[in-house]
């Protein structure tokens, strides 16, 4: 027994503690496009989680968010503001399958963008001879870009958010309504379900820092790497990565050309760049490139040079991922490429990489 | 001490201000006045001196897009204080509402490529 206790105390004292946040929303209504009398007679919250989301705040700590006296009442309590209930006004049912916020990270234009959603899936009903009969269901994902600096703002606004998906859904319900309402006894009424297929979650965003060894006809070198991307099962996704390389003429290669040394210091900004999941871990890569930077020559008298180097790269390749959240990647790539260096104008060659996610 | 209290209430109370957006302002047609980043204003090139976006009150808009026209819905989200578009085409666009009166109205639109504009909208011309 005393080992027991001893076993539980130590179970609970082990526990990550994730400190709870209420989200209160604000009272604004809003007037709908087409006029319906209307009144939300009841809400269900039939979701297997009743928290919105795990999130991390601005002090870092992983945080439980809920709202403020339960979803099914402050979600009625939302609508109330805005339909008000009278002796007229038809009485609509809802229930809500999912509420929750998410935040991920994603590449915009040139660089990283922070990204914040409140995804919403809402049922609506209207009773008919006591039952219950679905008439319009829809999935609506709220979402909003940030700039990479400004966490604040976003954590400070998934409540405004959640407010906007509400009134969304309401917003093309009513549209809906308007057009089927006298059809909802019809048998062969069928509900409609908007944006049925959509993303329910954000893909996570993955921060890779990698170093890679080359070799190439010409040259040797490594290089370092920090490569970013969201994560998506369907379609192409396309990374943002920095990269800079040093690299050096095979001995042989350089006495060839009549130089004893020839280092060379490169940025590779990616023209294009995808990702491929193949299967969970596992992804092909492809990009096309500009490399940019200089080499410096020493020809055998021991006199130094240097030499704008540009061109154009392409390499195909394989990265692999095994954990998601923090751990080791490794992979390797061909590839090709068209420079003015001094010591050649093609060159093929492959890389092996090695580094974490974080 | 005073003054300086008083200074920090109207400065928090600054901060606090967050304007209401009043839906019967948007009903009228936007002519495109201006960008604006965070330094500086900019005329809009000349393919879209004559953009502009009428918002009727049955919902519907009509617009001149870098000279081309478009038609179709709009709606108001007022808890985020946005507008979104619906093309006949079925195409959807956002833009979310910093200011609004009945005379002028700056937006930023939701697509990457104009997300670090304000845009300058102005009810006459």
């Amino acid at each position: 027994m005393k080992y027991r206790l001893l076993i539980l105390l130590f179970t609970l004292t082990t526990l990550p503690a994730t400190a709870q946040e209420v989200v209160t929303l604000k009272a604004i209504p809003f007037s709908p496009a087409v006029s319906e009398n209307i009144h939300v007679a009841s809400v269900s919250d039939t979701r297997t989680t009743k928290r919105l989301g795990i999130q991390e705040n601005l002090t870092a700590e992983k945080v439980e968010l809920f709202l403020k006296e339960e979803a099914q009442q402050a979600v009625k309590a939302f609508y109330a503001l805005s339909f008000s209930k009278d002796s007229t006004s038809t009485p609509i049912h809802i229930e809500i399958k999912a509420l929750n916020v998410q935040e991920s990270k994603r590449r915009m234009n040139d660089g990283i963008a922070r990204v914040a959603r409140a995804h919403v899936s809402l049922v609506f009903f209207e009773k008919q001879d006591g039952l219950l009969v679905e008439t319009f269901s829809i999935k609506h994902n709220e979402d909003e870009v940030f700039d990479l600096a400004n966490r604040a703002a976003l954590y400070a606004t998934h409540e405004k958010r959640i407010r906007a998906a509400l009134e969304y859904c309401m917003h093309a319900f009513l549209n809906d309504y308007q057009a089927t309402k006298n059809d909802t006894r019809n048998p062969d009424f069928q509900p409609k379900k908007e944006n049925n297929k959509i993303e329910v979650k954000l893909g996570q965003w993955f921060s890779l820092i990698t170093l890679k060894g080359m070799r190439s006809t010409y040259f040797e070198g490594y290089g370092i790497s920090y490569t970013g991307f969201v994560d998506s099962k369907k379609g192409l996704i396309r990374p943002y990565e920095a990269s800079f390389e040093v690299t050096w003429a095979r001995r042989d290669v350089a006495a060839e050309n009549g130089y004893s040394d020839v280092n060379a210091y490169v940025f590779r900004p990616e023209l294009y760049f995808f990702y491929k999941k193949l299967f969970p871990g596992a992804y092909a890569t492809l990009s096309a490139n500009v490399p940019v930077g200089f080499e410096i020559l020493e020809n055998l008298e021991g006199n130094n040079s240097v030499n704008f180097v540009i061109g154009v790269g392409a390499s195909q390749g394989l990265r692999f991922i095994p954990w998601e959240k923090n751990g080791l990647v490794f992979g390797v790539d061909f590839f090709q490429q068209l420079e003015t260096s001094r010591i050649y104008n093609f060159d093929l060659g492959v890389e092996v990489v090695l580094g974490i996610n974080f | 001490m005073k003054i300086v209290l008083l200074l920090l209430l109207f400065l928090i109370s600054l901060s606090t201000y967050a304007q209401k957006i009043s839906q019967e302002d948007l009903y009228q047609t936007w002519y495109l006045d201006k960008y604006s980043d965070e330094e500086q204003y900019y005329l809009p090139p000349k393919k879209e001196m004559t953009d502009y976006i009428t918002l009727n009150t049955d919902m519907t808009y009509q617009l001149v897009s870098e000279g081309e026209p478009e038609t179709g819905s709009w709606l108001f989200n007022a808890n985020g204080e946005y507008v979104e578009l619906k093309s006949k085409k079925g195409r959807k666009e956002k833009f979310y509402i910093y200011f609004l009166s009945s005379k002028s109205m700056v937006v930023t639109y939701d697509t990457d490529e104009y997300r670090i504009w304000e845009v300058h909208y102005i009810s006459s011309k």
